[in-house]
């Protein structure tokens, strides 16, 4: 419990030391995705935070790539599920099979027993399969047979939505969206990105192998560390002014959405903002949280959580801008 | 025979008085009579007044009473037609008319005249009661004399509901002006000049409350900030209250010159690292802090002049 300004010296102190690995990811990472700073910085924050993140974009924006560098740097153990309509919850979590050999059933473990899922295109799967998914990202456990099996740790997912053909597909409820930790939406690359990714290509920079830079154990460190980082009461007052902003416009002034928002921020939203600057301010090697913490993550944190209207939908208003206009209207201390 | 004398001559007076009544109503064969069906009326009920001639037969009866439509306060409704009836040796003529009235008093319906064989014969006058209320003959009592009611008393209900909301309120006002935001240390934006009058008011108001002195580092570098934030809204036309230090820099990107845009920078991550990490600044950090907000402002006002 951090009282006084002497332990948050020392906090930061050693937050300083711990965080080194974020950078050398990064760096690695960057040898062979250009650009894309904005996803892999998020899905540290994810790493660190505990928390799962839902990524959004159309295909071809190296998401996958990403996170498979990502496992690559900390040399965690990697799973890839494809998402289709005729998936089934056995095809994710394991299985009993019979063995003729020795006459008995053994357990066949899914591909969620590993460090890092990617759950790519979740919206393609059934709601039985992505309930199962989900459950195990709640749990951290799963269920085969008889016996529960403790996940490893540490355990992250990152499903994949393709935001365009959304035929024949399952959209995720809005109880189990709001299980993600951070909804990343993926942009484009910029065009001198683009020209650097080209030149890579041809050069077969992309094959390149990944250096492991941090080993699980820092990992798993660095996230004790981030909870113990200092939030100052005003930074709280800051998170839940922006929460209650998205329940309750009319109180910040915000009246012009209060028909836009059918349903606001849930204290999940609280809670997983709080925890995603504190992660935020590590990977910035800070042992306390200041705005712009709060407020270069909120985007990610609340743009799943925030129900629209249909006016809004009439209007053409997304999420993304509801929050934006909350950033821009509430006070920062 | 002495005692029947005075007898006979007492019968015989008896019976020439009733030869002479006789005589006289078998002299008056012909009588027009004017009779009503009620006595008392209300304003505007109706009653039927009634012209009859008793006459014999084969005599010529002319000039028939004519009643006008108004007479003597009271109003004709209707008129039925002269009827006769034949009731053995006599012949009877009568005309029945509806009339009310509208006026309250007592009214009189003049005698009228009708000629039997050229003779004229005429009827007694007839009268009628309008009222404009009901008389019947039950117990009126005299209209009372007006009693004193005592005024009310307080009205207790009211008075407790009174004071009740009175706490209330003064409960509402005292939570509200406890509970209310605190308005920037030092900061007083209300002032008839430029921002950058303002702004210097601001900082000699924040100098004044000798907040370093006190080490009350919180408080001032909240103080410093805000004022700044305040005087860069005015110069960059955006509010920067709803801005972190990172948007703060962004915004005054080029607006500095020199050294200044990183001496300020400097400041404002002394300011988030005092109020959001109980950063313990010195008091000389804090005045040099002080002279370099102050620096900032002047250079952006000289460069916005």
């Amino acid at each position: 419990m951090i009282t006084n300004a002497e332990d948050i010296k020392l906090l930061n102190e050693r937050i300083q030391q711990a965080a080194g690995f974020v950078e050398r990811i990064e760096s690695e990472i960057s040898r062979v995705i250009v650009g894309q700073n904005y996803m892999v910085s998020r899905l540290l924050v994810g790493l660190l935070s505990n928390g799962h993140v839902l990524l959004e974009g159309v295909p071809g924006l190296a998401k996958t790539l990403s996170i498979k560098s990502l496992s690559q740097t900390i040399h965690a153990h990697f799973s890839r599920i494809q998402f289709t309509p005729d998936l089934l919850p056995a095809d994710v979590i394991g299985t009993m099979i019979y063995n003729q050999q020795s006459g008995q059933f053994v357990v066949r473990k899914g591909p969620i027993f590993a460090n890092f899922v990617l759950a790519d295109e979740i919206n393609r799967a059934p709601a039985k399969v992505q309930s199962a998914l989900l459950e195990a990202m709640q749990e951290k456990q799963v269920t085969i047979g008889d016996t529960t099996f403790k996940l490893d740790e540490p355990f992250l997912v990152l499903a994949t939505q393709n935001p365009i053909d959304q035929e024949g597909t399952y959209p995720l409820p809005e109880a189990q969206v709001d299980r993600f930790m951070l909804k990343v939406l993926i942009d484009y690359p910029s065009r001198s990105e683009e020209q650097l990714i080209i030149r890579q290509n041809m050069l077969g920079a992309t094959s390149t192998p990944i250096n492991q830079v941090a080993s699980i154990q820092e990992i798993q460190q660095a996230r004790s560390l981030v909870r113990g980082i200092y939030m100052d009461e005003k930074i709280e007052g800051y998170i839940l002014d922006i929460v209650f902003a998205s329940r309750q416009p009319e109180k910040f002034k915000l009246e012009k959405l209060k028909p836009l928002i059918s349903y606001g921020g849930s204290p999940r939203a609280s809670i997983n903002l709080a925890l995603a600057a504190k992660a935020f301010a590590f990977t910035k090697k800070r042992g306390y949280v200041i705005p712009d913490d709060v407020k270069s993550i909120a985007k990610d944190v609340m743009r799943h959580r925030i129900g629209l209207t249909y006016e809004a939908e009439a209007e053409n208003v997304t999420s993304e801008h509801v929050v934006e206009e909350i950033l821009r209207t509430v006070q920062v201390p | 025979m002495s005692v029947l004398r005075p007898r006979t001559w007492g019968y015989r007076l008896s019976l020439l008085l009733v030869c002479l009544l006789a005589g006289i109503l078998v002299g008056k064969a012909q009588y027009l009579t004017l009779s009503t069906d009620r006595k008392d009326i209300l304003l505007g009920e109706q009653f039927t007044l009634t012209i009859k001639l008793t006459s014999s037969p084969g005599k010529v009866v002319s000039g028939w009473p004519l009643v006008p439509d108004s007479l003597n306060h009271l109003e004709v409704v209707s008129r039925g037609t002269v009827d006769s009836v034949r009731e053995g040796n006599k012949i009877i003529y009568s005309q029945a008319l509806v009339m009310t009235g509208f006026d309250s008093g007592h009214w009189v319906i003049p005698q009228m005249g009708v000629k039997v064989d050229g003779k004229e014969i005429t009827s007694a006058s007839a009268d009628i009661n309008v009222q404009s209320i009901k008389l019947d003959g039950a117990e009126y009592n005299d209209v009372k004399e007006i009693i004193e009611v005592p005024p009310p008393g307080p009205e207790w209900k009211s008075i407790l509901l009174y004071a009740f909301g009175t706490m209330l309120l003064l409960l509402l006002v005292y939570f509200w002006w406890r509970n209310r935001k605190k308005k920037p240390v030092g900061f007083k934006p209300v002032s008839k000049g430029t921002a950058y009058d303002d702004a210097i008011k601001a900082l000699e108001a924040l100098q004044k409350e000798q907040l370093v002195e006190k080490g009350e580092m919180k408080k001032f570098y909240s103080g410093l900030y805000d004022i700044f934030r305040e005087f860069g809204s005015v110069v960059s036309a955006k509010s920067l209250m709803q801005s972190t230090t990172d948007d703060v820099l962004i915004s005054m990107k080029g607006e500095l010159e020199g050294n200044s845009f990183s001496k300020l920078a400097e400041v404002l991550r002394i300011s988030d690292a005092v109020k959001f990490a109980k950063y313990g600044s010195s008091k000389d950090e804090a005045r040099e802090s002080f002279i370099v907000m102050k620096d900032s402002i002047d250079q952006l006002n000289k460069k916005k002049a």
